[in-house]
């Protein structure tokens, strides 16, 4: 704590040991709270303008500063005038009361705004600070900023791995949570890929650097979080014209009060010059919009602040709040709702002449180039054990397939599409699944079936979507209709359009979003191939994007687990947060104007301060605290 | 283009809202957003105004540091 942080705790302690005593005195006095009396003048006065100017001397300062800087009304003088206001009026306890419950005020809010920063601080700072350098078998820590692609760097066991590489040596556990939320440790192995912000959990690693610190994903993931969009909602949009007008609006309706009514009343009373400026100085006490301005802005901050807990990134309050009111979900199949994980469960000759391995073999060939998930599962990882020598004129037919020669002779390995181009003829196979047709030399071989697994928790989240305020969902793949149905049947999605080329789906996304026009409609997939979809909607989320910067570019949210429940978590994060700003908004504006509306009909008499106080550091208090409740949570299931 | 700076000192939300303001009243910037929360200050302008806006914060508040982190 610094000096300055315990003098000001000091002097508000202080200040509430000497402000109650004074208060219950004046209080057993106060048959004529507006008139003077000895006890007033001779004990609360000195007492309460001693602490007052302890309380208060360095904002007399700082508003004499701050006239020199041409910032005349912030609420720091509008207090000021207030008390001082009080004070001419002889209501010495009030007077105390404003700059003491100012001065709580402000500390309260200052430990409420560290406290937020602070809670998502910790759960995004995932960088390493240092990185172990292996150069000839000797460790050299470094900062992991001057670590260069290709050197070899050691992390041990309990270490955070600082930077992107691929694992040179050792076999271990690392615990990819902090990344992907998933708590069971995972295995890793030499050859394998490593991403920064994982801890290794048992035996040391040797790995090369494939990427600069900069570029590594750690880096990519706070730069998506600390860069995200400032660009405001429209509550806060509201608060900000509000605060523009409110405070000078309160300021001017104060002065009128001040003046007016005593002018028109009895302007030779000085009682009645009192009264008036005492309602004035209650109502300049509520003319700070701090409730609105500090605990709007502060809900969707701990509102992302959460979310990013649960591993989904959002990178601004915008999205945040589109979020809550998410109407329509249009999901890619492969990779969002299933695993990407594609595996041949059947091959079906053409005729009983040809066999399974010939087919697979020239399947092989002609997918041996290829990185598309469905060529890598007939592969099978046997990639380089495959001559292609004699396989030429390679060329991939976007959305159908692989054409090229085969010992001189055509060889097509694709869709059914991609067969009809050529006008082979060929046997349709119905099998649910992805077929891939096989044809040599203008004839039929036959087809192969490959197939994808549905992720754990898809078929739950999808069903459950009309829960959480989704009332349609579509689901998009370039895979057959066969499989996409039986995919979207599980899942109970009613919409599904299957066999789609790249550019059919940016058309269908653009028409879904036409009939959606003010609804709020999100585009869930992978983020590398979907870029173009993601654009048109009002929310790109993409999954299992690690590793990927365009996919964490091109999306608002990031659903760091793959989990398409995390969707639906963010959006109860989100409503729940939307709930707040409604509430504070609601309850500072109608509380605020109740006040000024009773204190300007002098209907509280000299209570009134007490409900302008109120109405400022208490609504405050209650709005932040209500803002800060966002954290505090059961668990969410 | 688009800068971004870190706001560091700046008092309460409503002087945040203030100096926000005060900021897009400077010529030749088009947009600027501070975000009191995570302190951030983002400026679309023609050309690099860091000067000005590091001018501004030193007459409005004292102990406030403007620092260029993109």
């Amino acid at each position: 704590m610094s000096k300055k942080e315990k003098f000001d705790i000091f002097r508000i302690v202080l200040g509430i040991v000497t402000f109650l005593p004074l208060l219950i005195i004046d209080l057993v006095l106060g048959e004529n709270s507006l008139g003077t009396s000895d006890v007033k003048t001779l004990i609360i006065l000195p007492i309460s303008l001693a602490v007052y100017l302890l309380l208060v001397y360095d904002f007399f300062i700082e508003t004499f500063k701050n006239f020199k800087k041409k910032r005349f009304f912030d609420e720091i003088t509008l207090t000021l005038i207030a008390s001082i206001a009080a004070f001419a009026v002889n209501q010495y306890v009030e007077a105390l009361a404003v700059v003491l419950f100012f001065q709580i005020g402000e500390k309260f809010e200052d430990y409420a705004v560290n406290k937020s920063r602070k809670s998502i601080k910790e759960v995004l700072d995932i960088r390493s600070d240092k990185a172990t350098l292996l150069i000839n078998n000797e460790e050299k820590v470094v900062d992991p900023y001057d670590v260069n692609i290709g050197e070899k760097i050691i992390v041990k066991s309990g270490e955070r791995v600082p930077l992107d590489g691929v694992i040179l040596q050792g076999n271990s556990f690392i615990d990819t949570s902090s990344l992907t939320g998933e708590s069971v440790p995972r295995k890793v192995k030499e050859n394998d890929e490593i991403l920064s912000g994982v801890i290794n959990k048992s035996s040391p690693l040797i790995i090369e650097v494939r990427k600069s610190f900069y570029d590594s994903t750690v880096s990519k993931i706070m730069d998506m979080v600390e860069n995200a969009t400032n660009a405001k909602t429209k509550n806060e949009k509201f608060i900000t014209r509000f605060s523009k007008y409110y405070t000078p609006i309160v300021m001017a309706l104060a002065f009128l009060l001040a003046i007016v009514p005593p002018l028109f009343i009895n302007p030779t009373n000085l009682e009645t010059w009192k009264d008036y400026i005492y309602i004035a100085a209650s109502i300049l006490v509520v003319s700070c919009p701090c409730a609105l301005v500090l605990s709007v802005p502060m809900a969707y901050f701990v509102g992302i602040g959460e979310a990013s807990k649960i591993k989904m990134l959002i990178k601004g309050s915008v999205y945040l709040e589109k979020l809550s009111k998410l109407d329509t979900v249009i999901l890619d199949k492969t990779g969002t709702i299933t695993k990407g994980n594609f595996v041949v469960t059947d091959i079906y000759p053409a005729t009983q002449s040809i066999n399974k391995e010939e087919i697979l073999k020239l399947a092989k060939i002609a997918e041996a180039n290829s990185l598309h998930p469905i060529a890598l599962s007939i592969l099978n990882g046997d990639k380089d054990k495959i001559d292609i020598s004699e396989f030429k004129d390679e060329e991939d037919i976007e959305g159908k397939g692989i054409k090229g020669t085969y010992k001189g002779k055509l060889l097509l390995v694709g869709n059914s599409k991609l067969l009809e181009q050529y006008n082979i003829d060929y046997k349709e196979n119905n099998e649910i699944g992805t077929i891939v047709y096989v044809s040599y030399d203008y004839k039929f071989y036959g087809s192969i079936i490959i197939k994808d697994e549905i992720k754990e928790d898809s078929i739950k989240a999808i069903s459950t979507f009309n829960k959480y305020g989704i009332k349609d969902s579509y689901m998009l793949t370039g895979d057959n209709l066969k499989t996409a149905n039986y995919v979207a049947s599980l899942c109970g999605i009613k919409n599904v359009k299957a066999n789609l080329l790249p550019l059919d789906k940016v058309e269908n996304v653009k028409k879904i979003k036409e009939e959606k026009k003010n609804k709020v409609v999100a585009f869930l997939g992978d983020g590398i191939n979907d870029a173009p979809s993601m654009g048109l909607v009002d929310i790109a989320v993409s999954m299992g994007a690690l590793g990927s910067d365009a996919a964490i570019e091109a999306s608002d949210i990031v659903l760091m687990d793959d989990k398409i429940s995390t969707l639906e978590k963010g959006i109860k994060i989100a409503k729940k947060t939307l709930n707040v700003v409604y509430f504070n908004i609601i309850f500072a504006l109608i509380f605020k104007v109740f006040a000024i509306v009773l204190t300007a009909t002098n209907l509280l008499g000299s209570y009134a301060m007490w409900l302008g106080i109120f109405a400022d550091v208490g609504v405050t208090f209650i709005c932040v605290c209500n803002s800060l409740r966002l954290m505090i949570h059961k668990k969410i299931k | 283009m688009e800068a971004i700076y870190l706001v560091k000192g700046l008092d309460c939300a409503n002087c945040a809202r203030e100096f926000e303001s005060k900021v897009n009243k400077i010529k030749g910037i088009n947009e600027a957003s501070l975000n009191f929360m995570s302190e951030k200050l983002i400026v679309i302008a023609d050309e690099d105004k860091t000067e000005e806006i590091k001018e501004l914060g030193l007459h409005f508040e004292d102990g406030l540091t403007i620092r260029r982190i993109k």
